[in-house]
């Protein structure tokens, strides 16, 4: 960390006042529609150049619309009003679109999450960036080619001049975000404005990209940057504004408003996160006064034989290009009752490690075997009278329901096995299922489209134990969820583990997660398992160097405790 | 900070390997298709051997002039040797299908000329009128797409009901409405055929009608579809104009379902060629396969039904060639 960043905060403030805001947002509000409620209410901040705010918050909160309001994006039949939006000395609501088109990409950048669908997939990244010189300068081919590889240089994509002939499609997640910030950023903008710059990254690409930022913000940009995940905000931000309904509810230096935070929600948002809460505590308030804080040593004792047992596992896969060793030897031992973390990033093999634990995938090499009979491989026939002991839970439960079945009719077809889908039928059964995973029985006769993303994954979850399994197999099922929703289902699934005494292959790429569930954790890295052992001997002492790059690329709780100097 | 090298380092053997493998690739796709092309042709000419059998009767009547001809005897049992069809069906079968290897597609009994000039003759006024209607459809299609995309909630429903009116448009009917307004009425263009680009007009706007319906429902869709997609956002933050995210962007999206419909959307013109030729007495493929029918003339249906399969089997080839160009995903991902 460099010594200007480990300032405090009222030695930047005051470092920084002299020079005049770059942007200044007072009173923005923005309503769709005439009637509707406003999505932004009443917003103010400010940005001087070489400062980061964060606006953090969850989805819906207004942060990605606030964002797009600042480059004359909003959409079609928003209605904005503000006292006044000035940028860079001139008011940007009487802008005209020309003079929109002019500020966008050369003065403003605007960097949207997700690559692979933010970058035009039919062209190549050379271009999509060559459009941005191409709109605001007079450059020839040549030398806005010449451009285009510094940006990409810039942006520490490696050999440029292939990558620039490449579309986002055919690059790594990690290379298609630098090469969609180097669009935005190639013409130097004063602003950059990033909506979830890092969602969807794995922590080691996160990290760069995040340097990237960081050598933006050095450069003198302005940053403004949208995300829901405190531990990105805690480490990259000046201040912090916590938006919540449109307004927002708290703003300060980024130590002030996550170290001592003074509104309710902050401090819930913060509590939520899981890497800030030991094994065994709940992550909500109200679970947390509910239940005792469990001891967590009792869980670890290895009662005789293992709930699911995975032992020398190979599987690879022929791809055109060539064989991939997906799996390589694993051996994972899942014990009763407790939860078994197998963390790694994307590709490293995890998913097909759970596919062939659930039967779906049969093994090159190795077995499994689950509550101690032979599981894997064995023909399906042999294993479908014991299916109902094993279940599953989804990263994307919404995709894994039939859409036309109604809640009742998905948890029905759980529980008989397929054999029936009568609500009526089924209804008290049902309904206690509903209780179970703390939903309101009356669901059942909804559809599954109309629900909040944690009300399908408790339906997702209500399914995988309606045929009363010992063991669950939860593949990234919190990846995709805010964090209060993200805190709620993790609190439920640990109570699940109690009441039912399940056993929990568990995986995920976010090692704050991993670290809150687990009693013991498997790290994988292409497709072998490098590290194993008991969750806090791993975290506070890894010994595979992978294992150590990994935590080390991760933001630590006392990212949040106010700094020193 | 590089934590995850084996990403980037699959990424670029993946590059490495799929350049390789295009040239391979494209050898083995084509050849497929070639095979697929054969086997359609001897479908179709399985088919028509066995469907033209099915109507009823007498092919040795049909030859020496239908029915009302009068024919003795003798004469129908000469005329069944000459041609084989005193044979067993099966020998008839296999006896054809020969011939058609050697190139040979047999005279035309209505005619008395061999069928490939026949059709050699008519093919070209066809090919005209297709290709033309296929070009108007499209640049009927991509105007109302992209004036009711662009043009607010109100042109959406206008775009939309016009696209499924002319799609449900029968040719019969928009050839005689067309006729009526632009030839009676307002004696504009001729009704019959005429040389030249003008005759040319109103049979290509009658293939090209409903079929401009067809492909602007998908187009409109997917142009939609593509102008919300963040893409298209990300452009404009790079301040792209209205226009550009048009020409640069949204466009080729919106192509791509029109351009796999393309191929189709010809085998549907030649059938509606049919129709518009007998309305507008063009000469050309349609008219002459309706009179073949008619007279019963065998080889002369058979020779049509095998050169319209080959014409739609290119076409289908063609259309997916240009899918590949316009969408270069299609290319890498694994057949």
């Amino acid at each position: 960390m460099s010594e200007t960043t480990s300032h405090s905060a009222a030695d930047r403030a005051s470092a920084a006042a002299p020079s005049p805001a770059l942007l200044t947002v007072s009173g923005l509000s923005v309503r769709f529609g005439r009637t509707a409620p406003p999505v932004v209410d009443d917003v103010s901040f400010e940005i001087r150049p070489g400062e980061c705010l964060a606006l953090v918050g969850e989805s819906g909160s207004g942060k990605s619309v606030t964002a797009r309001t600042l480059v004359g994006l909003t959409g079609g039949d928003a209605r904005v009003s503000a006292e006044s939006l000035v940028f860079d000395g001139a008011p940007l609501l009487s802008a005209s679109a020309a003079a929109w088109r002019r500020i966008r990409g050369a003065r403003i950048g605007f960097v949207l999450q997700d690559a692979l669908v933010s970058l035009d997939p039919l062209r190549t990244v050379g271009r999509e960036i060559d459009d941005a010189l191409r709109l605001h300068t007079r450059l020839g081919a040549a030398d806005r080619h010449r451009r285009v590889i510094d940006a990409l240089t810039d942006a520490g994509v490696p050999d440029p001049a292939l990558r620039a002939g490449q579309r986002a499609g055919q690059l790594s997640g990690g290379l298609r975000q630098r090469a969609l910030i180097a669009s935005a950023v190639v013409l130097n903008p004063s602003l950059v404005i990033a909506d979830e710059p890092t969602t969807a990254l794995d922590v080691g690409v996160q990290q760069q990209v995040l340097g990237l930022l960081e050598k933006l913000r050095a450069g003198g940009t302005g940053l403004l940057l949208i995300s829901h995940d405190l531990s990105l905000v805690a480490r990259v931000a000046d201040r912090v504004a916590v938006m919540r309904d449109g307004r927002i509810v708290e703003t300060g230096a980024t130590e002030a408003v996550l170290g001592d935070p003074q509104q309710e929600y902050t401090k819930t948002l913060l509590a939520a996160v899981p890497w800030s809460q030991a094994r065994g505590t709940r992550l909500t308030v109200e679970a947390r006064a509910a239940a005792e804080t469990r001891a967590v040593t009792d869980r670890d004792d290895a009662h005789g034989s293992a709930a699911l047992e995975i032992t020398d596992v190979s599987k690879a896969f022929r791809t055109p290009a060539g064989t991939l060793q997906a799996v390589r030897d694993v051996s994972l031992r899942l014990e009763p009752g407790t939860t078994l973390g197998l963390v790694g990033e994307s590709g490293s093999g995890k998913s097909t490690t759970a596919r062939i634990a659930l039967g779906l995938l049969a093994p090159d090499a190795g077995q499994v075997r689950l509550l101690d009979q032979e599981w894997a491989p064995l023909p399906e026939r042999e294993r479908r009278p014991r299916r109902h002991l094993l279940g599953a839970v989804y990263q994307d439960a919404l995709s894994s329901f039939d859409p036309r079945w109604s809640v009742g009719g998905i948890l029905t077809d759980a529980l008989t096995g397929g054999a029936s889908r009568s609500i009526r039928r089924y209804e008290d059964e049902v309904a206690a299922l509903l209780r179970s995973v703390g939903l309101n029985p009356d669901l059942m006769r909804r559809r599954t489209h109309g629900l909040s993303g944690g009300q399908r994954q408790r339906v997702s979850i209500a399914r995988a134990i309606a045929p009363g399994p010992r063991v669950l197999i939860c593949d990234e099922p919190v990846s995709s969820l805010d964090v209060s929703v993200q805190a709620q289902v993790l609190d439920l699934l640990d109570e699940l583990q109690e009441q039912r005494n399940l056993s929990y292959l568990f995986i995920s790429h976010d090692l704050g997660v991993i670290r809150h569930i687990s009693d013991r954790v498997a790290v994988m890295s292409e497709g072998r398992i490098v590290e194993t052992g008991a969750t806090e001997t791993v975290f506070s002492d890894p010994r595979h160097p992978y294992t150590r790059r990994l935590l080390t690329a991760v933001p630590h709780r006392r990212d949040l405790t106010p700094r020193q100097s | 900070m590089t934590l995850g090298p084996g990403t980037e380092v699959e990424a670029a053997l993946e590059s490495a390997a799929s350049t390789r493998r295009s040239g391979r690739g494209a050898v083995r796709w084509l050849s497929t298709r070639l095979a697929g092309l054969l086997f359609v042709l001897w479908a179709a000419a399985t088919l028509t051997f066995f469907a033209i059998r099915l109507i009823p009767g007498d092919p040795a009547q049909a030859i020496l002039g239908g029915p009302g001809s009068q024919a003795s005897a003798a004469a129908l049992a000469q005329a069944r040797a000459e041609y084989g069809l005193d044979q067993p069906l099966i020998l008839q079968y296999l006896g054809q299908l020969g011939r058609y290897v050697t190139g040979d597609f047999g005279t035309s009994y209505s005619l008395h000329e061999s069928v490939v000039q026949a059709i050699g003759q008519q093919l070209g006024g066809t090919l005209v009128l297709a290709v033309a209607s296929l070009a108007v459809a499209w640049v009927l299609a991509l105007a109302v797409a992209v004036f009711s995309v662009r043009a607010g909630r109100a042109a959406w429903a206008v775009g939309n009901g016009l696209e499924i009116v002319s799609a449900a448009v029968p040719h019969f009917w928009l050839a005689t409405v067309l006729i009526l307004l632009f030839s009676s009425t307002l004696g504009w263009l001729p009704a019959i055929n005429v040389p030249g680009p003008v005759g040319l007009v109103l049979p290509v706007v009658t293939l090209a009608v409903p079929l401009a319906g067809f492909l602007g429902q998908v187009m409109r869709e997917s142009l939609l579809n593509a102008l919300h997609s963040p893409f298209v956002l990300s452009a404009r933050a790079r301040g792209e104009s209205e226009v550009g995210v048009l020409v640069r962007h949204a466009l080729r999206h919106a192509a791509l379902p029109a351009i796999s419909l393309s191929g189709w959307a010809f085998g549907s013109l030649v059938s509606g060629a049919v129709v518009v030729e007998t309305i507008f007495a063009r000469p050309g493929i349609g008219r002459t396969l309706l009179r073949a029918v008619q007279e019963r003339d065998v080889p002369l249906v058979s020779g049509i039904v095998l050169v319209v399969a080959l014409a739609y089997c290119l076409v289908t080839v063609a259309s997916e060639v240009l899918d590949r160009v316009a969408d270069p995903r299609l290319a890498e991902s694994p057949r």
